[in-house]
Formats: structure tokens, C-alpha cells, sequence
């Protein structure tokens, strides 16, 4: 799975990168709608996110996108967010569990065409809202996110309370996004632990930058998320060699 | 907003830190377990006669506690209404509230025996009284804080530099407090194992609002004994300026259950609501979910966290603690505003009346207390937390005040440094 921020360089331009991203092989594509305050992110995507919205790129934007590329590829498409813009969506009016903004955006996030959420400041236990049982209600998947320093009971819970539907995603490591040289030692064995308690198949993202780290994830998990180090390539090209390079980056990460 | 019904008198948290509709723990999957061992930590140290022992001594040899009442009587008088009283945080060590909160929390951080403590910091209050309480503790200390703040605010950098710490300019956003709290987290996120986050303000992920109401409780304590002491009775009114809103919680938490004393927070008006140019969170803001708490935020049309302005780096904030949020909802408080140009007016109004130079921040509430206590008889009382001294806004008040010797002194000061 590979990861584009709508918006950056510009909106069309992005999305320029998803279709080259979708016949160069990548399995899913993360669509970010960029935040203000993306606190999971490292430099990388948090750099991207603030000259997205320096653009003027807005949510509903970002769905406008969704729609063309849903329409002009068959790779499933992901919304990547954090929970405000889902939350404040079309105004965010109402006080107290305010379902209705959440239903908004899923309702017309699915009829854009996009297949699931990646929300990383939501976890299942914050429900109140209605993120992790709306979304599915509109048929979009919302992607549990599980970390390395989280214990054995509570995957259990992540597990019971997420479904077994969408896929599950790893963050590889204690840290925010970001291209990194190496993957971390005890991955195989963090992944072994998740194994045991989740049934479906495993993506593994944060830091995963380098043909030879999706090989060596080959055996231990089912996806592997490149997001930091796409938009370094996005960043170190130019307008006339971008899409190429996108290709030539994914091919080689799929290729791997 | 619609006032509810209050079936919940002290404001405390449900099991998942939500506050009515506010609060909660809205952070990435890697924090939750270490936001749920300080959980456990909060609570069981609570019940930890050692601890308790532990904190009012800090608290007393440290911090300085008891910080005074005083009863203003110059001030009084010229209004010719309400008696106006000052709690004195700005005799706290390292000069504002900030500090009772840090004792208590890195206090915390030893029983998880954690060696490395990371803070943000607005105006560098917070920052400095970490720095202090690091080196006392002898605990590893770096400080975010918003590369505009550290222009700001640069004697708090140059002192919490001498204390030890490493002060790390954040150059992102609005590079304000907002951005500083972002960069924590992300230093949080990479190195959650052996550090603790010294969040500064009673917001944040569940159980920080908590426990920084917990620490900052003491402040309230302090003024319902000293103000019956000192009048026999509970003040009328109790009056604290919100940033974040450790202050002010820390200030009313006591008066909660006493409902006929009347609690009024103040945010920053800055330059009026309708120029844009403010932190008034309660009037220009709405429901949002940032930095892992549900509140009210000041956001733009499409949920982007919007830009603030206040002459008070503390309270140029976007978000306001979730406990705030409840208790303005249900009425028990009422938030009004004061702008930069009232602010200044009461900075020189306590200073030459009473002889206390106000923080910034502060400010705010003795400006709102300047405008409240003429309408009130003299009967009534106003009891003002002063929560912090306004020595660290020397350069901000000479410049505002148009002060051309004390700009004529840096500039012979800085001739003088680069020709040495």
C-alpha cells in the first residue's frame, strides 16, 4: 500500500500520482486528507500536509478526488485522516455524541468510491461518535492500528471491537511516520504476537522505505504501507520526472 | 450553547476520561498504554500516604506554599466597590502556578520510573518550572516551544537553558503553543518507554486534565482556608484567567460544590473577537477533537485548527481543557474575555495601587475584576488568582508601553555585548 497526501504537490498532481501509483502494481492506495495538526506524522508527511493546505485544499476536495480516481482504477483507495475533519465535517454542528458529522463524511466518503479509513487518533474504546460502527454501516472499512508497545489483552480488545473485515495496521516501531534505514529488530516477533490474536492479513507501515525492507517483510506480513518515502520521491522530482519516478519507485517496491 | 441538567455536582470524569460529551483519549494506539499506566500510577498514588508526604513537601519547601491572600486595598478603594483579593501565585517558586502541577507529575514519573521528562511550553512558564523541578528531581529535561514564543519569551529560554534543560525551538505551524504541544507528542510518541510527558495544562488525553486538576487543586484549598481566615465566610466571587485552564481549575476545583460562590474564567479577547485575532474559544470556537481531547476549538470553516492571538503567550491557544468545556456548558462558570488593551491597563493599574506586577496572563483576570468589582457592593468580595508575576514580560511591556529608554538601553546593551 502506498500512501499519497491530496494536495501536495497540488490536487491534481496528486492525483496524477495515484493513478501512476495504481497501474505501476500497488495493492491499495492511502488518499491523506491533510490536517493541520497531524500528530502521528513524522517531518515528511507533516511538511507535505501543511503545503497541501497552504494550496487550499479542503475535505470536500478530497472527495471530489476520490471520486475521479475511484473512477478511472480498480486498486482499492483508503481515506487516511485524523478525526477532527471527519468530526468538524460540513460544519460539525451538534453538541454531545454528534453521530451525524461522522455519518456525513462516511456517506459520502463511500459514495465516492473509497473502500476503507485509516484514523490513527480513534481508537475503538472512543465510540461515542459512532467511527468504528457508522463507517461500516456505508461499507467502509476502518483499518485497526496496533503498536509494538501494545499488550497481548489489549489486542484482544482492538480485535473484538474492530471485526476481522479490514486488514490490520501495524505501526512498526515507537515513533511517527518516516523513512528510516533499517526495520526494527524485534518485527518478526512483534508480528508473530499479532498473529495469534488477529485473523486477517497484517500491513505494516512506519518506516518501511526500501525495496529490501518490503522483502524481508514478505514472510512475517500481507502488506506492506510505503508512505514517508514515496513523498521524499514526490519531493526530489520535478514536474516533468515525477510520475515517472512514482512508477519506477512502486514497481520496484512491488517488484521486490 | 444549551445549559444541562448538573447531576454531577464535582465535575469528575466518567472511567474514560470524558467530561459530558468532553475529553476522552482520542491518541495514537502507541500512547494508549502509557497514558493507562499513568492512569494506574495517578490512582494509586493518590491512595499512597508516602506520596501525599512526598507532594506537600515539595510543595512547601520547593514551591513555596502557602502562597499568600492579599487583600488589595488600594485597588479596593479607587473602584470604590466589590473588596478585591489577589492569590498570590506568582510567589510560587519560578514565578506562576505552573510549578505545583510539575512537582506532582514528575513525582509520578519517578514512581514509573521513568529518567526523562518532555514539556511544552507557551509563554515558558510551564517550561521553566519543569526545567526547575527536572533538575531538583534529577530528571533529563527537554523543552518544546513554538519558535514565535522563544522570540517572545527568550529570558525563560535563556533560564530554563541554565537549569539543564534542552529547549528545542519548534518551527512548524503557527510555531506557537499548539505547535509545541504537537512536537511533545511526537518526541512522546518515539520515546514512550522512558519518558514521561510533562503536559502543562489540564487538557490532553485522559487522565491529564485529571491529574493536573489534582495538583493544581491546591491552589483553590489554599484560598478557601486563607479567605475564611481572613473574612470569615467564602468569597463571592473567584476570578482566573484560561489558557489551557490549569490555573483556573487548580483555582476553582474547591468552590465547584459551593454553588454561591460565582467562578468566572477569562480568556484572551486579543484584539477583539471580531477582528479575528483572539483566543475566545467559548464564543468563536466549536466542538472539536485535537491533541487527544474533545473540547471546544477554535477551527476554520473546514475543522483545519485555526490561528490565535493574544499579547499573552500562555493564552494564545486554539483548544481549552474538556473539564472547562463541561463546566461552561452547565453554567457553574462563566467565561468572559479581555482584550490586549484592558490587559495592559490592569498590569499598570495593580502594579502602581498594590505593588504587584501581574503576569500577562494574569492579567486578564485582574482586568475583568477591574471592570466587575464598581458594579458590585462593597459587601461582596472577588477573590483574583493571580497565577503568575510578570517579571518575564519585561520586553513586551516596554515595548507596548513605548518605553524609547528602555529600547535606547538594549540597543547600548547589545553595542556593548558584541563590541566585548
Amino acid at each position: 500500500m502506498t500512501h499519497v497526501v491530496l494536495g501536495y504537490p497540488s490536487l491534481p498532481e496528486s492525483m496524477e500520482v495515484v493513478l501512476a501509483m495504481a497501474d505501476s502494481g500497488a495493492d491499495f492506495i492511502e488518499l491523506q486528507i491533510p490536517f493541520s495538526d497531524p500528530m502521528a506524522d513524522g517531518p515528511t508527511i507533516m511538511t507535505a500536509n501543511e503545503a497541501a493546505l497552504e494550496t487550499g485544499v479542503t475535505p470536500k476536495n478530497c472527495l471530489k478526488a476520490m471520486e475521479k480516481l475511484a473512477g478511472k482504477t480498480d486498486v482499492p483507495l483508503l481515506f487516511m485522516s485524523y478525526f477532527n475533519l471527519l468530526f468538524a465535517y460540513a460544519g460539525g454542528k451538534g453538541i454531545g455524541g454528534n453521530h451525524d458529522s461522522i455519518a456525513h463524511f462516511c456517506r459520502d466518503a463511500s459514495n465516492a468510491g473509497a473502500t476503507g479509513l485509516i484514523v490513527p487518533d480513534v481508537p475503538p474504546e472512543e465510540n461515542s461518535e459512532g467511527y468504528w460502527t457508522t463507517s461500516k454501516e456505508y461499507n467502509l472499512l476502518p483499518v485497526p492500528l496496533v503498536s509494538p508497545v501494545t499488550s497481548q489483552q489489549r489486542l484482544k480488545n482492538i480485535a473484538k471491537a474492530c471485526g476481522d473485515d479490514a486488514f490490520v495496521y501495524c505501526v512498526s516501531t515507537t515513533g511517527t511516520t518516516g523513512a528510516r534505514k533499517a526495520l526494527p529488530d524485534e518485527l518478526a516477533e512483534y508480528l508473530a504476537r499479532i498473529k495469534k490474536v488477529f485473523s486477517q492479513p497484517l500491513a505494516v507501515g512506519f518506516g518501511i522505505s526500501e525495496p529490501k525492507h518490503v522483502e524481508a517483510l514478505g514472510e512475517h506480513a500481507d502488506i506492506a504501507i510505503v508512505g514517508s518515502a514515496m513523498i521524499d520521491k514526490i519531493s526530489q522530482s520535478n514536474a516533468r520526472n515525477r510520475i515517472s519516478q512514482v512508477r519506477a519507485f512502486t514497481r520496484s517496491l512491488c517488484g521486490a | 450553547m444549551k445549559k444541562s441538567n448538573n447531576t454531577n455536582p464535582s465535575f469528575k470524569p466518567d472511567a474514560g476520561g470524558h467530561y459530558g460529551p468532553y475529553g476522552g483519549r482520542y491518541a495514537p494506539e502507541v500512547l494508549i498504554p502509557a497514558l493507562e499506566e499513568l492512569e494506574d500510577c495517578f490512582s494509586k498514588a493518590k491512595k499512597d500516604a508516602a506520596f501525599k508526604k512526598e507532594l506537600a513537601q515539595g510543595y512547601k519547601d520547593f514551591v513555596g506554599r502557602p502562597t499568600p491572600l492579599l487583600f488589595c486595598e488600594n485597588l479596593t478603594k479607587k473602584l470604590g466597590g466589590a473588596k478585591i483579593y489577589i492569590k498570590n501565585e506568582g510567589l510560587a517558586h519560578t514565578g506562576a502556578h505552573k510549578i505545583n502541577h510539575c512537582v506532582g507529575q514528575v513525582l509520578l514519573a519517578k514512581r514509573m520510573k521513568k529518567r526523562r521528562i518532555i514539556a511544552e511550553t507557551g509563554a515558558g512558564q510551564h517550561g521553566l518550572a519543569t526545567a526547575s523541578v527536572c533538575a531538583k528531581y534529577d530528571m533529563e529535561c527537554v523543552v518544546y516551544m513554538g519558535a514565535r514564543d522563544v522570540e517572545r519569551q527568550r529570558p525563560n529560554v535563556f533560564w530554563m537553558e541554565q537549569l539543564g534543560a534542552k529547549v528545542v525551538p519548534v518551527e512548524f505551524g503557527g510555531r506557537r503553543l499548539k505547535d509545541a504541544v504537537n512536537a511533545a507528542l511526537k518526541d512522546w510518541i518515539t520515546t514512550v518507554r522512558d519518558s514521561h510527558y510533562l503536559l502543562g495544562s489540564a487538557l490532553g488525553p485522559h487522565p491529564f486534565p485529571e491529574i493536573n486538576r489534582y495538583f493544581q487543586g491546591i491552589v483553590g484549598r489554599e484560598i478557601k482556608k486563607q479567605f475564611k481566615e481572613a473574612a470569615g465566610s467564602l468569597p463571592d466571587y473567584v476570578i482566573a484567567c484560561v489558557g489551557g485552564g490549569s490555573n483556573s481549575i487548580g483555582a476553582f476545583d474547591a468552590f465547584l460544590g459551593e454553588k454561591k460562590v460565582k467562578l468566572i474564567g477569562v480568556e484572551a479577547g486579543g484584539k477583539g473577537v471580531r477582528s479575528g485575532k483572539h483566543a475566545v474559544r467559548f464564543k468563536g470556537g466549536r466542538l472539536g477533537v485535537v491533541e487527544g481531547y474533545k473540547s471546544y476549538w477554535l477551527l476554520d470553516k473546514n475543522g483545519q485548527v485555526a490561528d490565535t492571538h493574544s499579547i499573552s503567550a500562555g493564552l494564545d491557544y486554539a483548544g481549552v481543557g474538556p473539564i472547562h468545556a463541561q463546566l461552561h456548558d452547565t453554567g457553574r462558570v462563566e467565561y468572559t474575555s479581555a482584550r490586549d488593551t484592558e490587559v495592559l491597563a490592569a498590569v499598570k493599574m495593580l502594579a502602581q495601587t498594590e505593588g504587584v506586577i501581574p503576569a500577562l496572563e494574569s492579567a486578564h483576570a485582574v482586568a475583568h475584576a477591574i471592570a466587575l468589582a464598581p458594579t458590585l457592593s462593597k459587601r461582596k468580595s472577588i477573590v483574583v488568582n493571580l497565577s503568575g508575576r510578570g517579571d518575564k514580560d519585561i520586553f513586551i511591556l516596554a515595548k507596548h508601553i513605548g518605553d524609547e529608554k528602555f529600547t535606547d538601553f538594549l540597543k547600548d546593551y547589545v553595542d556593548e555585548s558584541s563590541s566585548s
